[in-house]
């Protein structure tokens, strides 16, 4: 018996769990698949499969929350990019997830701070605590009341590609009018997420473009051009048919270190100077 | 499906092994062939004629085989040799060939050998042909060996196809091994894996000398724990069901030189190369000029074999190479002062790696220039503390897999196997590996994460 007492140990706990195990080996395709279709309920309009008609489904949904931006800012004139050198950023605060860790690292942001990790989603960005500003691990809130900043670069919305569609519009509406709350004062840039190359786009059943469109489609519908300004990077990496090109990126979805360097030159053509 | 995957844990392998035990001896065999030709299925399903080619080619070599056997004249024991010989190594080349395009089936590489040993063995008369098709058929797809290996010879289990024993200790060490097979690819080579995906995600122009040997580090550790765990779950399972695999790897990296290096690193195609392809061409018996012929022509398909990628063949010709100067005289040198040795070692082991995992050139001049700065610029290192970065994420697992290169572990284990600590340790490592496993399968938010 001691002698095998691995064997006795093993088979005894793998005979315990082995329903258990069955269930979730046999069973998640099912259990996405539900998801899927709960989240294309939810749309309002179960029918069109998200991946057919990204634009138009969310339209309705967005034009009313548009409308009410432009009604309590209406007063302001729409205003324009410009120019600006890495001094623009020395009250610059950069949210994001890895792409934005990506330019932090390897382009030179200048005084910018920086809230970023891979993975960040809009379900965690006020949960996580990181190293941003000049104290220490603080969370969102925390860095938000502690210093003021005349510009916000926010770039999320691709690591929530996997929950519910309107859930995460919902949310990252919230986190957009919860920072310029908390900073009146401050431009909020609302960056459109990086494509993935064709390649990836294709073999992903939630990582895909269409599904990058339709998140950045709602993203841009926040954009009032007075405080919220939308950019879009994939104008500077795209292949001509909507998908991150190949020569850029080493796996599919993010761009090689020396190819932010350009990004952050594109960024500074995108000022806002009032 | 994968030996590390939990489809095959806990639905392919439980319901095979028991079905297996209850199998009378008789028809274990045909079981274990049916159940082999089923996990292959399973991994080709997309390319239903690669199962047909391992069928038809299971056929072809057991009549090949016969044939030889049967004849007496020795052209005609020659011409059916080279039928098979032609037969199989046709296969290998076409499928090989980049021009044809078309999708390697798995395994090939490894059973193509495996027919090659058996007909060579026939024609040598080192053993007589297969007489049962069920038996040569399982020798030839037999799952545990069949997606990587070891490349097992007929001569050497021919008496186990025809009657093997199962005891409680073989399923015990089986077991164990698995396990720790498992632990390695899991726990250690997936791991360091991400480290060198990390590297190619930043691109090589823009890393730190630091980071650029952190990544040959990590991808040297990840193809050793990935290929022995492979190895080691192969034994194991080739145990449960009675099979003494060989052993493929014997603690390499402690090697002081490259020639001793590759006598224990897949220790089985080495050996095949040596008894198929070197020796019959005459070894080093027949003066230097042939053995430097000999040794070129066994490291270019060495090369080839891995990949058909120019990479593969600068890679082979680099490590014939080094081999040769060791034949020289260095070897001397560096058994002499192991100190040197191993610092020799810490060289040319990452960069013979780098060769093999960089399959673009320019890209290859571009990473060597990052290991070796005093080559030539390379483009900037962008992000000067990167090595901080990702040394502070996996410097857990370099550590470890450091750890685990040595003989030390290996040592520790046997001396205390059987307290009741280890088996507890490896029961943890087992419940650990499924944990990762379940993990990257069920929650693509942390697998896969921008």
């Amino acid at each position: 018996m001691k002698r095998n007492l691995f064997t006795v140990l093993l088979l005894l706990s793998v005979g315990i769990a082995l329903p258990g195990m069955w269930r979730v080996i046999l069973a998640p395709k099912e259990i996405s698949y539900v998801q899927e279709e709960n989240a294309n309920q939810t749309d309002g309009e179960g029918e069109i499969p998200p991946e057919e008609n990204p634009l138009q489904e969310e339209n309705s949904l967005q034009e009313e929350t548009g409308e009410q931006k432009q009604e309590s800012e209406g007063a302001e004139a729409e205003k324009d990019f410009t120019s600006v050198d890495t001094s623009y950023w020395s009250d610059a605060l950069f949210i994001g997830d890895s792409r934005t860790v990506g330019l932090s690292e390897y382009a030179d942001l200048g005084e910018a701070d920086v809230f970023a990790y891979s993975g960040m989603s809009v379900y965690t960005v006020f949960q996580v605590e990181l190293e941003a500003g000049q104290s220490g691990k603080q969370t969102l809130e925390e860095l938000l009341t502690e210093r003021e900043y005349g510009k916000i670069y926010i770039m999320m919305g691709i690591n929530e590609l996997g929950y519910d569609y309107n859930a995460t519009v919902k949310k990252y509406q919230e986190l957009v009018e919860r920072i310029h709350e908390l900073q009146p004062q401050a431009i909020l840039f609302l960056e459109a997420n990086l494509h993935v190359t064709k390649k990836k786009s294709d073999s992903e059943r939630i990582y895909n473009n269409p599904s990058i469109d339709r998140i950045n489609q709602a993203i841009e519908e926040l954009a009032d051009n007075k405080i919220y300004f939308y950019i879009d990077v994939n104008e500077l990496f795209d292949d001509g048919q909507g998908n991150l090109d190949v020569s850029y990126t080493a796996d599919e979805a993010h761009v090689l270190g020396k190819h932010y360097v350009e990004w952050a030159e594109w960024l500074l053509k995108k000022g806002i100077v009032s | 499906m994968v030996f590390s995957s939990l489809e095959f844990i806990f639905v392919f392998l439980t319901v095979f092994l028991l079905i297996y035990y209850i199998t009378p001896e008789k028809g274990k065999n045909l079981v274990l062939l049916l159940g082999s030709l089923l996990f292959y299925s399973y991994g080709s399903y997309r390319q239903p004629a690669h199962i047909l080619l391992m069928i038809f080619s299971i056929l072809i070599n057991y009549l090949t085989g016969r044939l030889i056997d049967g004849k007496r004249n020795p052209r005609e024991r020659r011409k059916w040799l080279a039928v098979g010989l032609i037969y199989n190594f046709t296969w290998l080349f076409l499928f090989k060939l980049p021009m044809t395009g078309w999708t390697l089936p798995i395994g090939i590489s490894f059973y193509t050998f495996q027919m090659v040993s058996y007909l060579a063995d026939v024609y040598w008369r080192r053993v007589r042909a297969e007489d049962s098709i069920v038996r040569l058929g399982v020798y030839l797809c037999m799952f545990p060996q069949l997606i990587a290996g070891p490349i097992v010879s007929y001569r050497k289990i021919a008496s186990s196809l025809r009657k093997r024993k199962v005891t409680a200790d073989g399923i015990e060490w089986g077991l164990r091994t698995f396990v720790i097979g498992l632990g390695m690819k899991v726990l250690l080579a997936n791991q360091l894996g991400k480290l060198w995906n990390d590297v190619n995600t930043i691109g090589y122009e823009s890393i730190s000398t630091q980071l650029a040997w952190l990544g040959i580090l990590g991808f040297s550790l990840q193809i050793y724990f990935d290929f022995y765990g492979y190895s080691l779950m192969a034994m194991g399972l080739g145990k449960l069901m009675g099979f003494q695999l060989p052993v493929n790897f014997k603690h390499p990296y402690m090697a002081l030189t490259m020639t001793e290096f590759f006598r224990k690193w897949h220790i089985t195609l080495g050996n095949w190369f040596r008894e198929y392809v070197y020796i019959p061409l005459g070894g080093s018996r027949a003066g230097t000029l042939k053995m430097i012929r000999n040794t070129v022509i066994v490291w270019l398909f060495t090369g080839i074999w891995h990949g058909s990628s120019w990479n593969f063949v600068l890679w082979g010709m680099f490590l014939c190479l080094l081999i040769l100067i060791e034949k020289a005289g260095l070897s001397k040198l560096l058994n002499r002062f192991p100190l040197i040795g191993h610092a020799y070692m810490c060289i040319m082991i990452p960069v013979s790696w780098l060769i093999f995992a960089v399959t673009d050139l320019g890209q290859l001049k571009i990473y060597l220039y990052k290991l070796f700065p005093f080559l030539g610029e390379a483009g900037e290192a962008l992000f000067l503390q990167d090595y901080l970065k990702y040394g502070k994420i996996y410097g857990v697992s370099l550590i470890l897999g450091l750890i685990f290169v040595t003989r030390l572990p290996a040592k520790l284990y046997r001396r205390h196997q059987n307290k009741l600590l280890v088996v507890l340790i490896l029961l943890a490592v087992f419940w650990l590996s499924v944990y990762c496993l379940y993990i990257g399968m069920d929650d693509p938010f942390l697998y896969f994460r921008f």
